[in-house]
């Protein structure tokens, strides 16, 4: 079934009169002279007699041809594949921030990468989806994916817990839509996973020595940008360290600790399980340039000065339960480490978040971090995403006519057009080429 | 040749003159002043003039009764009719009717025949006339072209043809002309335009037969330079045949092939003895004149 997208273009078939015309008056302009002589003109010109009598009208065909093929190619021509000959395997539309984030996000979402791993194996292609900042305009990326592909592909979208983000009506497909998401979900009749009505709220408590506000304010910012980006609404408190715990008063969510002092007991203490808490290395420790890769990070290798611990008694690795390695540095030593104490996530970080000890800060790799952090799911498989999506996102809103996917959505008829104009192009150049005057062999 | 006198051989002046026998006498006149002799003259029965007694002169030939009259010696002196038979055979197929820009090839045919016509009246020949081909309110030359010295009647006969057919199929050498005894100088006017070599066989024959030949070629400037441009429908003028094709692209080959056929011609009618001469129908008749003349100068 074949339709026009700009069927006006049709209309320029009004400009085969002008060939046609050209045609007929060239015809009239034919001279007829009585001549004696025409022996010695009809010996000579038998094969070109026959030559004039194919080539003419050819090549007023083959220009007829050529201006429809240009005027079918304007109007777009576009098919719907035969039912037939739909595709069974599904699209996967898999969000680029989960590729990345893959390894940070665990075995949590096993389930989800398995699936991904095996539609892929299965030969499912794969297209990402772009993350930007809110509003996610997710839709208008899975409408261009349901235009684009073949009718009746399902399609499988992967993506971060970032549903909250989501506005607008969400479109209807004339194809099954399956998702998953690392968000806590329950699966909505017609399928965007949903969380809970409640937006996710989280509550800093910085505690910076004098000498690292600097550092302070570039983790903050980080904080603030992934809070935006992920719809996180963030307060953040700024104490002393020694004044810390007076300031914990309301309680914390996260906490970052950048001092030489050693993490209060009375804090650790008051913070409750699921919390957070972010410390940096102690200066008095031995300074280690090196560079580091963040898996699944898409920007290279980061610079680091990393700060060793010179004794190994007075690591605080010692008090805490085995850590797992987030980010390491070239020879294998943590720049980055995550352990569980007491159901508070304990981030140790074997540097200084200042630019003069790590190239991270400006990093958008920083913010991805931060983001984790405030999603509580790096390292912290089964987290407590709490973010919601809009209500009107839940369920497929209804297409008004003639709105929707395209519903001829291969171009086939328009290449095919495009190449008949270019291969005819070609012919009538040869033929016009070819009839010209020109000497006679010797 | 003076100014005026090869005016009037132009063919654009001649087109502009109705009467045949003018047309004649212009040409031969203007041709003759001061080139070439008139009629000859000598010890005959019709007088033609007196002339002083000059030294070497036959004393029988003085008129002594005039003698008597004026006390002077004078030759009385004839026009002597000469014994050459000067045939013309003038090709008037349907092709000849082809106009250029100027003169139809037929109309420069009849200009020439009945310039030669004259001039062979004027030197005392017989002459014998010979249309091939065409139409003529007269039907066919009273005795089939037979010699005679009655210039009007050529002239006539001249006038009322028309080009039309084509040449006559199964030309017999021998009816054209006198046979081997007699021997005649025939010219034959045609464009040559032939099928197989018809034409060029009759002259070809009739040099042959011991008779001095004069073949003019009638070529017009069209004929010669193919000047068309554009799109072209040629027509034959005998069968109706057509071609179709652009000037530029017809042009080369037909020039080509013309310029061999000319040069193949020339080459034949030189073997056998008889003059070829191409003619443009834009050109003054002088020169075809002058072949003639030279030629009835051997007869």
């Amino acid at each position: 079934m074949l339709t026009w997208l700009s069927p006006l273009w049709l209309g320029a078939l009004a400009a085969l009169a002008l060939p046609v015309a050209l045609h007929l008056l060239g015809r009239g302009r034919v001279r007829r002279i009585e001549f004696g002589s025409v022996r010695l003109l009809r010996e000579g010109t038998l094969s070109k007699r026959r030559s004039l009598r194919f080539h003419h009208p050819l090549l007023f065909a083959v220009r007829c041809l050529l201006l429809v093929a240009l005027a079918a190619a304007l109007a777009q021509p576009r098919a719907r594949q035969p039912v037939g000959a739909r595709h069974v395997e599904p699209l996967l539309l898999v969000e680029r921030a989960l590729l990345e984030r893959r390894g940070a996000l665990g075995a949590g979402h096993r389930e989800l990468f398995e699936r991904l791993d095996a539609a892929r194996r299965g030969g499912a292609r794969l297209s990402t989806l772009e993350t930007g900042p809110p509003p996610w305009d997710l839709w208008s990326q899975l409408r261009e994916a349901d235009a684009e592909a073949a009718p009746g592909r399902p399609f499988e979208v992967f993506t971060l817990d970032r549903l909250a983000l989501l506005v607008g009506e969400r479109p209807a497909f004339d194809r099954e839509v399956r998702w998953w998401s690392t968000s806590e979900t329950r699966e909505a009749p017609g399928g965007v996973p949903l969380t809970s009505a409640v937006r996710l709220r989280r509550r800093v408590l910085l505690a910076a020595d004098a000498e690292r506000q600097e550092d302070a304010g570039y983790l903050l910012a980080a904080l603030a940008a992934a809070a935006q980006h992920s719809g996180v609404d963030l307060t953040s408190r700024r104490a002393a360290p020694r004044q810390a715990m007076a300031a914990f008063g309301e309680g914390a969510d996260v906490v970052l600790w950048l001092s030489a002092l050693p993490v209060p007991a009375d804090l650790f203490a008051a913070l409750e399980p699921g919390s957070r808490l972010v410390s940096d290395g102690a200066e008095r420790w031995e300074r280690v340039d090196s560079l580091f890769r963040v898996a699944g990070g898409e920007s290279g290798v980061i610079g680091v000065s990393r700060l060793e611990p010179p004794d190994p008694a007075e690591s605080e690795r010692a008090e805490t339960a085995p850590s797992a390695v987030l980010w390491e540095e070239v020879s294998g030593r943590p720049v980055l480490e995550a352990s569980r104490r007491e159901g508070v996530l304990w981030f140790r970080f074997r540097s200084r978040f200042h630019p003069a000890w790590t190239d991270l800060v400006g990093h958008p790799q920083l913010v991805r971090w931060a983001e984790d952090l405030l999603q509580g799911d790096a390292g912290d498989p089964g987290g407590d995403d709490r973010r919601a999506a809009g209500a009107e996102v839940a369920q497929p809103g209804r297409r008004a006519a003639g709105e929707g996917p395209e519903r001829f959505p291969y171009r086939w008829p328009e290449t095919l057009a495009l190449s008949l104009v270019a291969v005819l192009f070609g012919v009538e150049r040869w033929l016009a080429w070819s009839g010209a005057p020109r000497r006679e062999r010797a | 040749m003076s100014r005026p006198a090869r005016r009037l051989l132009d063919p654009a002046t001649l087109a502009g003159i109705r009467d045949l026998r003018l047309v004649a006498l212009a040409v031969v006149e203007g041709f003759l002043s001061g080139e070439h002799p008139a009629r000859r003259t000598g010890p005959g029965i019709e007088f033609s003039q007196y002339r002083s007694y000059e030294p070497g002169d036959d004393p029988r030939r003085v008129d002594w009764r005039l003698y008597g009259r004026t006390d002077r010696f004078f030759v009385r002196e004839s026009e002597i009719d000469s014994d050459v038979t000067v045939r013309l055979l003038l090709d008037a197929s349907a092709s000849m009717a082809q106009r250029g820009s100027g003169l139809s090839k037929f109309d420069y045919a009849r200009f020439l025949a009945a310039a030669l016509a004259y001039l062979a009246h004027k030197q005392g020949d017989r002459i014998a006339f010979r249309p091939l081909g065409g139409e003529s309110a007269l039907g066919e030359p009273s005795g089939g072209g037979a010699p005679s010295r009655d210039l009007a009647a050529v002239l006539h006969q001249l006038e009322s043809l028309e080009p039309a057919g084509r040449w006559p199929a199964e030309l017999g050498v021998e009816g054209l002309a006198a046979g081997r005894r007699e021997r005649e100088l025939v010219v034959l006017a045609s464009d040559l335009c032939q099928h197989t070599s018809e034409i060029l066989d009759v002259a070809v024959g009739l040099r042959l037969l011991g008779h001095e030949v004069i073949v003019f070629h009638l070529l017009s400037a069209e004929d010669l330079a193919f000047p068309f441009e554009g799109d072209l429908e040629l027509v034959d003028l005998e069968t109706g045949e057509r071609v179709r094709g652009s000037g530029g692209e017809l042009r080369a080959g037909y020039l080509r092939r013309l310029t061999v056929l000319l040069a193949e011609l020339r080459r034949r009618l030189d073997e056998v003895g008889a003059v070829y001469e191409a003619l443009r129908t834009d050109r003054p008749l002088d020169l075809a004149l002058r072949h003639f003349v030279a030629r009835r100068q051997r007869c």
